[in-house]
């Protein structure tokens, strides 16, 4: 068991309190899983610049932000910089074709980076969500859509590194939420790194994230690639994926996994079970619906 | 917690453990209400569950897993949306949900009837041992999967791989069936059945007539393996 939420504001320049919202649904899953929470969270794109979250796994914590600093600095200008508890937040002028996170990693022990993009930030820790939210200031973050998850542990080890959600390395803005297991990872993903991608954990859940976007990054449309994947990806899933422009989400064949998605005029929210939608969304007018064994879908800006 | 006037209490569950609110209802029944309404339920997982009386509960919203599971007697109303088994193991009485309703509805139920008046998901009906399961929208994957007795009804359509394997038991459904599943085939509707329908269905404010049922049963072949049907067989597992 694992638990998956999102949240999703439709139309032009929409936004709402996506740190706030998917954390507090995160908590009513936390049976699904207790082991981590984590959310990627989408706020507005820069232009010019990259959003970078890199984890720091280290006693001495100033000097680690120093250490990635100095590595960022190598490969690009960093514009800002902020720390929350262990979690570094940067803003840079680009990510050097995919090969920041990467040196990051190599330059500095203990140094995970989470996430590079325009617009994501992925932030991800053990126990519950509202404590997570707390420690790393996730109330006040207003963004366009976002996707959150609360992990049981089946595939692989409890800690923060192979908690969700995952970015789909080296694709900016691009993350997965999975709930379920992926039986032949270990095939897709020796198929992904013959095609020179590069994982950061053993966990089957960050084949799922490098797999679809592979394929966007090759110009399928993300309608494609989610019903590609229902053919591809063996076992059981249900899972959100999320780039800058939306979410898409696809259930196996089994329908073995839950999944709701519930719309109305200004947004679309997604959850395992209602409980999490009836905590945030009380209105009885938004009516949850389940998805159909192999069934895709997606919004998009 | 309890308000309560001659027969008819209210439970706010609002606040409340699932134990406290389970508890509530019962001590209500005790107390001699005959209707319970429990307000805010928010989605929650496992109310009214091993109830054994022929009291009504009604949750004012929607519910969680499991809702009315092992339910005995009691007539339970859902007015929003219920989640996974619902109903799960019921030996009697009557579950009415007005919204949709999960995956695994009226699973191994063996009495009483359960009726959603929206679609449910994936397995509904999946191992029925008796009693009947009314849907008055569509059905998802695999719905009465190893059922052993019993009705269902479904009068929109039913997704792949319906009634697979199942052992005795009826199916009708009033739409289009997407694909059978293995060893599941279509009878003709007798008048008997026609009957049977037009009682399930009228105190429901469904006009059987109003459908043109599909029957579906199984057609035995695999309540016993035979060497001489190997591909029956390589289907079914």
């Amino acid at each position: 068991m694992c638990g998956i939420v999102g949240i999703f504001y439709k139309g032009e320049g929409a936004a709402g309190p996506v740190g706030q919202v998917l954390t507090d649904m995160c908590d009513q899953l936390f049976r699904r899983g207790p082991d981590s929470a984590g959310v990627a969270l989408y706020g507005s794109a820069l232009s010019d610049a990259f959003v970078v979250r890199v984890d720091l796994e280290r006693p001495d914590l100033e000097r680690a932000e120093e250490e990635t600093l100095t590595a960022a600095e190598e490969l690009t200008s960093v514009k800002e910089s902020v720390r929350t508890a262990r979690s570094l937040r940067m803003v840079v002028a680009d990510d050097a074709e995919g090969k920041l996170a990467d040196r990051i990693e190599e330059a500095v022990p203990g140094a995970r980076v989470f996430s590079i993009g325009r617009s994501m930030e992925i932030v991800k820790d053990l126990g519950m969500a509202c404590d997570i939210n707390q420690r790393y200031e996730l109330g006040t973050f207003q963004g366009t859509h976002g996707i959150g998850h609360t992990r049981m542990a089946t595939e692989s080890i409890v800690d923060i590194a192979h908690s969700h959600p995952f970015w789909a390395r080296p694709f900016p803005d691009v993350s997965v939420v999975h709930n379920g297991q992926i039986t032949n990872y270990h095939k897709l993903r020796r198929r992904l790194q013959q095609k020179g991608h590069r994982f950061a954990t053993g966990n089957d859940s960050e084949v799922i994230a490098v797999y679809v976007a592979d394929k966007l990054h090759a110009g399928i449309s993300l309608d494609e690639a989610l019903r590609a994947s229902v053919e591809d990806l063996d076992g059981t899933f249900a899972y959100l994926i999320s780039t800058a422009n939306g979410i898409g989400l696809a259930r196996d064949q089994f329908a073995m996994k839950p999944l709701l998605y519930a719309e109305d005029e200004e947004k679309v929210v997604l959850a395992s079970e209602e409980i999490s939608i009836r905590a945030v969304f009380p209105d009885p007018a938004l009516v949850p619906r389940e998805m159909q064994a192999k069934e895709v879908r997606w919004w998009l800006r | 917690m309890v308000a309560q006037v001659t027969d008819l209490a209210t439970v706010d569950a609002e606040g409340l453990p699932t134990r406290d609110v389970n508890d509530a209802i019962r001590d209500a029944i005790a107390g001699g209400a005959r209707e319970v309404h429990v307000q805010h339920p928010a989605g929650r997982h496992s109310l009214a569950v091993a109830l054994r009386t022929d009291a009504k509960v009604v949750f004012e919203g929607s519910t969680g897993w499991y809702t009315a599971g092992m339910n005995t007697g009691a007539h339970v109303v859902v007015s929003g949306n219920a989640g996974w088994g619902l109903g799960e193991c019921m030996m009697d009485g009557r579950i009415e949900v007005h919204g949709q309703a999960g995956s695994g509805v009226a699973a191994s139920i063996r009495g009483g009837m359960v009726y959603v008046a929206g679609d449910t998901a994936a397995r509904a009906g999946i191992a029925m041992k008796g009693g009947a399961l009314v849907v008055g929208g569509s059905v998802g994957y695999m719905s009465g999967f190893m059922m052993q007795r019993g009705t269902i009804v479904v009068c929109g359509d039913a997704a792949d791989g319906l009634g697979d394997s199942m052992y005795e038991g009826t199916i009708f459904v009033g739409g289009s069936v997407a694909s059978r599943g293995a060893d599941a085939v279509i009878e003709e509707v007798t008048d008997e059945d026609r009957a049977m329908l037009k009682e399930l269905l009228g105190p429901l404010d469904i006009d059987a007539d109003a459908f043109d049922f599909t029957k579906i049963l199984s057609g035995r072949k695999l309540w016993n393996f035979s060497t001489k049907e190997p591909e029956l067989w390589k289907s079914a597992l």
